[in-house]
């Protein structure tokens, strides 16, 4: 936890139910323990069975883990799935996180929720399933690609296949002008390419007024996104 | 039977991220803006077939997505889910961990009445669920790589080689 003395962890601590589940201090049901995570039964279950899987730290959201622990987390998380659909004869399991109030966090600590599920439980964790349009569809990926590569790295491998892919179109549109697919794929790596020129170089030609607006046609809110999604 | 997931993989659509195991994948349909799916490249159905070790990985990498789409979608929660089987609501034919980033009053609830069990449920459900948990935490070895052995007989033949064009230059007055 960043910019939190000991002093003040250890207050939260001392308030936070989980940390004091976690250090022994308050009872629950327990299921499982090892040196980062403890298992225990919610006593406010969706289902009989439903595990709390909880860090023996406290951590306030997922981001705030570090990689191993999130790791074992998941592989945990994966193994507890796999006794409750053998001990409780359950048809599937739900595994769920929330980060963030608006995600539907209630505590102050870190956990995963480990759900028996069976037909007809009523239990509200359905996905929906929303259309989204080709533009909006790229739009979003333009916008969440910068995110995850500051975060994982560009995709390897990737650019130089759709540098031949591209070589590819090129050729196909040259020859037959009614393939459409291509063709965009196409105009994409234009519209991408005058943009980064764009920003580069502002050379007083014919090209230029065209460039600038391909820039702002490319420039959409993550609102506008969200109006037309209807989120 | 054709899996939807494998063959938004082979084609990139959507592609966020990529390594040996894992793909992230933008949601052709969507539950809140910036819905990415988290998957193994391999085709496993159900989340007992993935191995361990990838699935702490798409957790890892799930974990990442969720700080990206914080910052470039600027959302104010993610939720992370795997259906695990019909019953839980399983839309693909392969294991995905969900990441949904959140907003206030996005119309998304994903949330659960509490059930009301007796104490003795509670027990019953803790002593069958400890019956097994001895296991828990002992994870799956991952099968070692065979190990490429070079064929003795190109080196020989490479040597022959050399030793054929050192004797040539050799000869050379």
């Amino acid at each position: 936890m960043d910019g939190i003395t000991p002093e003040q962890l250890a207050a939260v601590q001392q308030q936070c139910i989980f940390c004091q589940i976690a250090s022994g201090k308050v009872p629950a049901k327990k299921v499982y323990e090892d040196k980062h995570v403890l298992a225990i039964l919610d006593i406010n279950p969706a289902s009989a069975g439903h595990i709390l899987l909880i860090t023996k730290k406290h951590y306030f959201v997922m981001p705030q883990i570090p990689e191993n622990e999130v790791e074992h987390i998941g592989k945990i998380a994966k193994q507890l799935s796999q006794i409750l659909l053998k001990a409780l004869k359950v048809e599937g399991t739900s595994i769920f996180i929330a980060n963030g109030v608006a995600a539907g966090q209630k505590a102050q600590h870190f956990m995963l929720h480990i759900i028996p599920r069976k037909q007809g439980d009523n239990i509200e964790l359905t996905i929906p399933q929303r259309q989204v349009s080709e533009e909006d569809f790229n739009k979003i990926h333009k916008a969440l690609i910068e995110g995850v590569e500051k975060h994982l790295g560009k995709i390897t491998g990737l650019e130089q296949e759709n540098e031949e892919k591209i070589e590819d179109a090129e050729l196909v549109e040259e020859k037959d002008k009614e393939e459409t697919k291509p063709k965009i794929i196409v105009d994409k790596k234009k519209k991408s390419k005058k943009k980064e020129k764009t920003s580069e170089t502002k050379k007083q030609t014919k090209k230029k007024t065209k460039k600038t607006k391909t820039s702002e046609e490319k420039e959409t809110s993550l609102d506008d996104i969200a109006k037309v999604l209807g989120a | 039977m054709t899996c939807e997931i494998c063959e938004q993989i082979k084609s990139r659509r959507g592609l966020l991220y990529e390594d040996e195991n894992i793909a992230a994948i933008l949601a052709e349909k969507p539950a809140t803006v910036g819905h990415v799916y988290i998957v193994s490249k391999k085709h496993h159905s159900i989340l007992e077939q993935v191995p361990d070790k990838i699935i702490g990985q798409m957790f890892a990498k799930a974990n990442k997505i969720s700080m990206a789409c914080f910052e470039s979608l600027g959302v104010q929660g993610t939720n992370m889910l795997i259906q695990n089987g019909i019953p839980a609501g399983q839309h693909h034919n392969h294991c995905v961990l969900h990441v949904i980033p959140r907003k206030e009053g996005d119309g998304l609830n994903l949330s659960w009445e509490p059930k009301k069990i007796t104490e003795d449920e509670m027990s019953t459900a803790e002593i069958k669920i400890k019956e097994q948990t001895g296991q828990v935490g002992i994870f799956e070895k991952e099968p070692e790589k065979p190990v490429k052995i070079e064929k003795p007989k190109e080196i020989k033949t490479k040597e022959k080689e050399e030793d054929y064009r050192i004797k040539q230059i050799e000869r050379i007055p």
